[in-house]
């Protein structure tokens, strides 16, 4: 495969919706990542380095059983509470690993979509 | 009266309808997409809830995320406007098993009417004059047989279609089949269903409908009737009400007719039964469960806020009248629609006459997002008759002035100066076959 072939085949698939990709003709094999933009506001990477995790849906904000505090470090995945809507429970994960810098909400608490929950001094992005 | 009623809905009818909760002093709670963070109706409510991105899909149909609303702000209605979940039987059945009153008919109802076909087959078993055609139609060799029989041109229709969507038009046997395909193709795609049925095309039809309301009783009063015969691809753009096409002994036939449709079906809430009028006899076409985007001609006329009255039946704390209401003078509405939405719609001037009827969901300054429908505003005048009614109209379109976007008024101006439609001589297919033989609107 020559590079005009693979690149009209990366044009064509950048029009498709996919975070993930894996592709095999003849010999060649490409696998393609793209940064999942269905749910663009869930994280807010800020010019400062901090992440904003916001709420992916409406609902209820239950905090863990040992509540994330200002100054925690977290996990790239970590469970930072769950957000209850029609009594279904849904993890809310941070997408980095980090440091709180901000609880913005409390255990109980009613949220909408796309509001801002926790604020994360991301691990990776202070080493830069 | 209900406390705080949820408007599952956007732009001028969330407006609207909270205009009506708050006369009765009833507190309202709006849902919105990121897209109408700054609208007009999210201002307006006394408290209003973000329940997911611009995508109507993750937003306006979303039913969870709006019950949530609902059961947060501890609402004790929900009224869905038009379009999105207004006809969605699930989302009717999800708000009645969580305490909440749906502005509308039961949900049975609902999926009754909403799939087209078995709409149609209903009207007959009730007696009433339907479009000639089959019903839902499965086996190819039957299918055949029953369009030669209908004669072409005809039209297929997607049995979960309806307010002009999800038909084709077949106009000779040699088309039949490929147009099928087609059909079949994208009804599956749109509604998730394949089930089709055919009808003959009715020469120089009018589109009249008549506008009802059921009490918790299900006893039904018919409001008045429109004519909404102006259309361009099947999209109305202009209504007026009355009907002044028909006559009076024809007006008591529809009356009585709706009347032999809806009798004993316990039939809750604002809904509108629309018809063919061809050759002096009245077809019956589909009947939609939910306030309509032309009401406001029928409240012009009558008198009447419908939605207040609807509200009021809900609650049990009014009574229906067992007299049809007066209907005074002519009342005709302009809709004004986005013509080209680009990716910035900026209002930069949205201003209207003194004097007329304006409902919208914009201001000036506004960006009207391109995610969701094209009506920016619709404006209702209101003359002693007919002739009076237009000249008001022309009169009020040429006071509007709307800068920054593309729209349909220049259009609306030439139609209402035309004499065709001045002496009201046109049918459902006059728009278009002007516009498809580039034609202008007047003369």
């Amino acid at each position: 495969m020559n590079s005009q072939q693979l690149e009209k085949i990366i044009n064509d698939l950048t029009k498709m919706d996919f975070v993930h990709a894996r592709l095999k003709i003849d010999d060649t094999e490409i696998e393609l990542d793209r940064k999942d933009i269905s749910m663009p506001f869930h994280r807010n990477d800020e010019a400062d380095g901090t992440i904003t995790v916001n709420s992916p849906m409406i609902g209820i904000f239950h905090a863990n059983e040992q509540p994330v505090k200002i100054g925690d470090n977290v996990k790239a995945g970590a469970v930072l509470g769950q957000i209850e809507s029609m009594k279904l429970f849904n993890e809310l994960n941070t997408p980095d690993e980090g440091n709180v810098l901000s609880v913005l909400c409390q255990d109980g608490e009613a949220v909408e979509y796309d509001q801002p929950l926790f604020i994360i001094r991301g691990g990776h992005k202070q080493d830069v | 009266m209900f406390k705080k009623v949820l408007v599952a809905n956007r732009g001028e009818i969330a407006c609207r309808i909270m205009k009506s909760c708050q006369q009765l002093n009833v507190r309202t709670v709006a849902v919105y997409s990121t897209a109408d963070k700054d609208a007009k109706f999210v201002k307006m409510a006394d408290e209003a809830y973000c329940v997911g991105p611009a995508k109507a899909q993750e937003s306006y149909l979303n039913r969870e995320g709006i019950l949530m609303a609902a059961v947060i702000s501890h609402a004790d209605a929900v009224h869905p406007g038009y379009g999105f979940l207004a006809e969605d039987a699930l989302f009717a059945r999800m708000c009645s098993q969580c305490g909440l009153t749906w502005l509308g008919p039961q949900a049975d109802l609902i999926s009754l009417m909403g799939d087209k076909a078995a709409a149609r087959k209903f009207a007959a078993s009730r007696g009433i004059a339907i479009i000639p055609g089959t019903f839902v139609l499965n086996d190819p060799d039957a299918t055949e047989r029953a369009a030669l029989k209908i004669g072409f041109p005809l039209l297929i229709k997607a049995s979960q279609g309806g307010g002009g969507k999800g038909i084709r038009i077949v106009t000779s046997p040699d088309d039949l089949n490929s147009q099928l395909k087609i059909a079949k193709q994208e009804t599956s795609s749109a509604f998730g269903s394949t089930s089709i049925y055919l009808e003959r095309v009715l020469k120089h039809a009018r589109h009249i409908e008549v506008q009802i309301i059921g009490d918790q009783n299900g006893r039904i009063l018919v409001l008045g009737d429109r004519d909404c015969t102006m259309q361009v691809r099947r999209q109305k753009i202009i209504e007026e009400s009355p009907a002044t096409f028909i006559t009076d002994a024809q007006r008591r036939e529809l009356i009585v007719t709706v009347h032999r449709l809806l009798d004993g079906v316990n039939y809750q809430g604002l809904g509108t039964v629309e018809f063919l009028f061809s050759d002096d006899r009245f077809y019956f076409l589909e009947m939609n469960t939910r306030l309509q985007v032309e009401h406001g001609v029928t409240e012009t006329t009558t008198g009447l806020d419908i939605v207040m009255l609807q509200l009021q039946l809900a609650s049990n704390e009014s009574r229906l009248s067992r007299q049809i209401p007066s209907c005074d003078g002519v009342a005709i509405e302009c809709r004004i629609n986005l013509t080209a939405p680009t990716n910035n719609n900026q209002l930069s001037t949205f201003s209207f006459p003194e004097g007329i009827r304006v409902d919208t969901g914009y201001q000036s300054g506004d960006n009207v997002p391109s995610y969701y429908d094209a009506l920016l505003v619709k404006v209702i005048v209101n003359g002693k008759n007919r002739l009076e009614a237009v000249t008001l109209m022309q009169k009020a379109l040429a006071n509007i002035k709307i800068d920054g976007v593309s729209t349909n008024l220049h259009d609306l101006q030439k139609i209402l100066a035309s004499s065709w439609y001045k002496k009201g001589v046109f049918a459902v297919e006059t728009l278009d076959m002007r516009l498809e033989k580039h034609e202008s609107f007047t003369g």
